[in-house]
């Protein structure tokens, strides 16, 4: 109920008694309400004009780092007696010092700062409006308004290092890279020999094969080295994740994608970003620093989702991938998705599946009882029956505890070709 | 800041619950006590804000009570205005636990205060000298009177309106 409203039934009430009874006492009592009522309306504050911008103390952030946030508010207009600002921060994020809310008076050309740290797990936050209310003294009538102080900040996935992903798909691109390119030229490591050619380099002369067949000369031909296409495909669908308290299981798996994104393009390869889930969130493959921010960005604000479009794998736009390049699906998997991954490899492409374990993670959040082991049990021979079926179709799967640091199994099963049999490291 | 609203609650309940005493009408002074413990308490504990309204339009309607049971006149006016008084510092210590004051002492507090008191007094002087000019009114004044209070009524009920609409 407002407060001119209750005071107004008040008065009314009083003076109806008055007039009924006859009795004037009742209308002085009503008189100091009218008193304050007529006061408050006197002081009726206008609405305000004000100019708010908000700065941060950084756009891009890692999980722990802390932003502050700083409002500037500038009264363009008249005094404000009660000037109250209520800047709510996007979801998910905690505010750890300062506050973002303040009550306070705000003279004709008084600048006000609000500051406050915010802290957040990783996404994208974007701030776009404050609420600010005016007052008068009395705190009788209020103006409330929402004004436009947008901004916005990534909390950026957590990223490990890795030094290298060996990969080596049929297509090759046509600049100079780290992967082998099945073709013999300028590279490092031996290749073939074949006969002297002029303009061939005096040092490839193979002075062995020469000297067994005098008629010609012969020269070493190394393996040339390229760059790749690779795109990487992030399973976003809610069905395929798996929960553990407040943790989740995503979490780990746009970890790894960020992680291979890193290593590929600092391999100079070209590196495209498929999301699968919510809706097809696409980056468009590219090189570079660049291409890493924009990926890490996607990576960021990347969320999971429950489409029934997206609920197999059979929509998976395979044309935006070039056939014969490299795909990296980083997925919990579930039992449909084997049939596609198995016909993705049919159609050509170098397949490699990084799978974060979903059924050793939910197993710790259980207690130790008869029926969750014979539950765990069963869950782990599916999930051993579908990576088996995966390998034989020559798809390259890494199985994922993801208590062990993506890293460290990058670093053991990923770092040599095992592109025919695939890691497993249970 | 809270301190004082209720310190103001239980001076009111006091105020009303003596003018009672005094006339030896025990049970409503004693209601009153329990009622003003209960806004308190509501104030304290749980910032309910429909507390304070309750508050306020009992407060006011024991003063009226007290009129009609032929209590001082000035002394119901001086727990109404006490009434009115404890409901805006309630309603101004929600605000500030709401907020994060800026320099509360100096920018909120005092001017509050000093305008809550201005009004009071007028109110209470007001009341007073009102008080002392009794008029006999007829119907035709009555009816006029009660004309002039549909009106106002609509507008309070505009007002209301518009406020929420805001």
């Amino acid at each position: 109920m407002s407060k001119p409203f209750l005071l107004g039934l008040i008065i009314y009430g009083l003076v109806i008694a008055g007039l009924g009874t006859r009795n004037g006492a009742f209308l002085v009592l009503a008189l100091p309400v009218m008193l304050y009522l007529a006061a408050g309306l006197l002081y009726e504050p206008e609405p305000p004009r004000l100019k708010i911008t908000r700065t941060l103390s950084a756009d891009r952030v890692t999980p722990d780092q802390p932003v502050t946030i700083t409002l500037t508010i500038i009264n363009e207009g008249s005094k404000l007696e009660e000037f109250y600002v209520d800047d709510i921060p996007p979801t998910g994020l905690e505010v750890i010092e300062g506050t973002s809310r303040l009550l306070t008076t705000l003279h004709p050309d008084q600048t006000l700062d609000l500051e406050y740290t915010v802290r957040g797990n990783r996404g994208l936050y974007r701030f776009s409006t404050v609420r600010v209310a005016v007052r008068d003294y009395l705190g009788l009538f209020q103006k409330q308004l929402l004004l436009p102080a947008p901004n916005q900040f990534f909390v950026l996935p957590e990223l490990t290092r890795v030094k290298q992903v060996a990969i080596r798909p049929p297509r090759t691109g046509i600049y100079s890279g780290l992967i082998p390119a099945r073709q013999g030229g300028p590279g490092v490591e031996f290749f073939g020999v074949r006969e002297y050619q002029p303009g061939d380099p005096l040092r490839w002369m193979n002075p062995r094969a020469s000297a067994r067949h005098p008629e010609s000369f012969f020269v070493n031909e190394f393996e040339q080295e390229r760059v790749v296409d690779v795109g990487l495909i992030l399973d976003a669908r809610g069905q395929s994740d798996a929960q553990r308290g407040s943790e989740s299981l995503f979490e780990y798996s746009i970890q790894a994608a960020a992680t291979l994104a890193d290593t590929f393009l600092g391999g100079g390869n070209r590196v495209g970003l498929f999301i699968y889930g919510r809706s097809l969130d696409w980056t468009f493959p590219g090189y570079g620093k660049v291409q890493r921010e924009r990926i890490i960005r996607a990576l960021a604000r990347a969320e999971q989702g429950h489409g029934r479009v997206f609920e197999r794998l059979e929509h998976l736009p395979t044309r935006l991938f070039p056939v014969r390049s490299q795909l990296v699906l980083i997925s919990p998997l579930i039992s449909k998705d084997s049939n596609m991954l198995i016909r993705l490899r049919a159609r050509g492409y170098r397949l490699m599946v990084i799978s974060p374990d979903p059924v050793a993670f939910e197993r710790q959040g259980f207690g130790d009882s008869d029926s969750i082991s014979l539950a765990t049990h069963i869950a782990l021979v599916e999930r051993k029956l579908l990576l088996s079926r995966l390998r034989q179709a020559e798809i390259q799967v890494v199985d994922w505890p993801v208590d062990i640091p993506f890293h460290q199994i990058a670093h053991v099963a990923l770092n040599r070709l095992t592109f025919q049999r695939g890691a497993n490291l249970l | 800041m809270k301190q004082i609203a209720l310190g103001s609650i239980i001076f009111t309940a006091m105020l009303l619950a003596l003018a009672f005493i005094v006339t030896n009408d025990w049970i409503p002074a004693l209601s009153i006590i329990v009622l003003g413990v209960l806004w308190s308490a509501a104030v304290w504990w749980r910032n309910w804000d429909w507390a304070n309204a309750i508050g306020l339009v009992v407060f006011v309607g024991i003063a009226g009570f007290g009129i009609w049971r032929n209590l001082p006149t000035f002394w119901m006016l001086l727990g109404s205005v006490a009434a009115l008084i404890a409901w805006d510092l309630a309603h101004f210590a929600q605000r500030l636990t709401a907020a994060e004051p800026l320099n509360e002492g100096l920018l909120l507090w005092r001017p509050h205060f000093e305008r809550l008191l201005i009004v009071g007094g007028l109110g209470l002087l007001l009341g007073g000298v009102a008080w002392g000019f009794q008029i006999s009114l007829n119907f035709g004044w009555v009816v006029f009177l009660g004309f002039l209070m549909a009106i106002s009524l609509s507008w309070v009920v505009r007002v209301a309106r518009r406020v929420n609409n805001r």
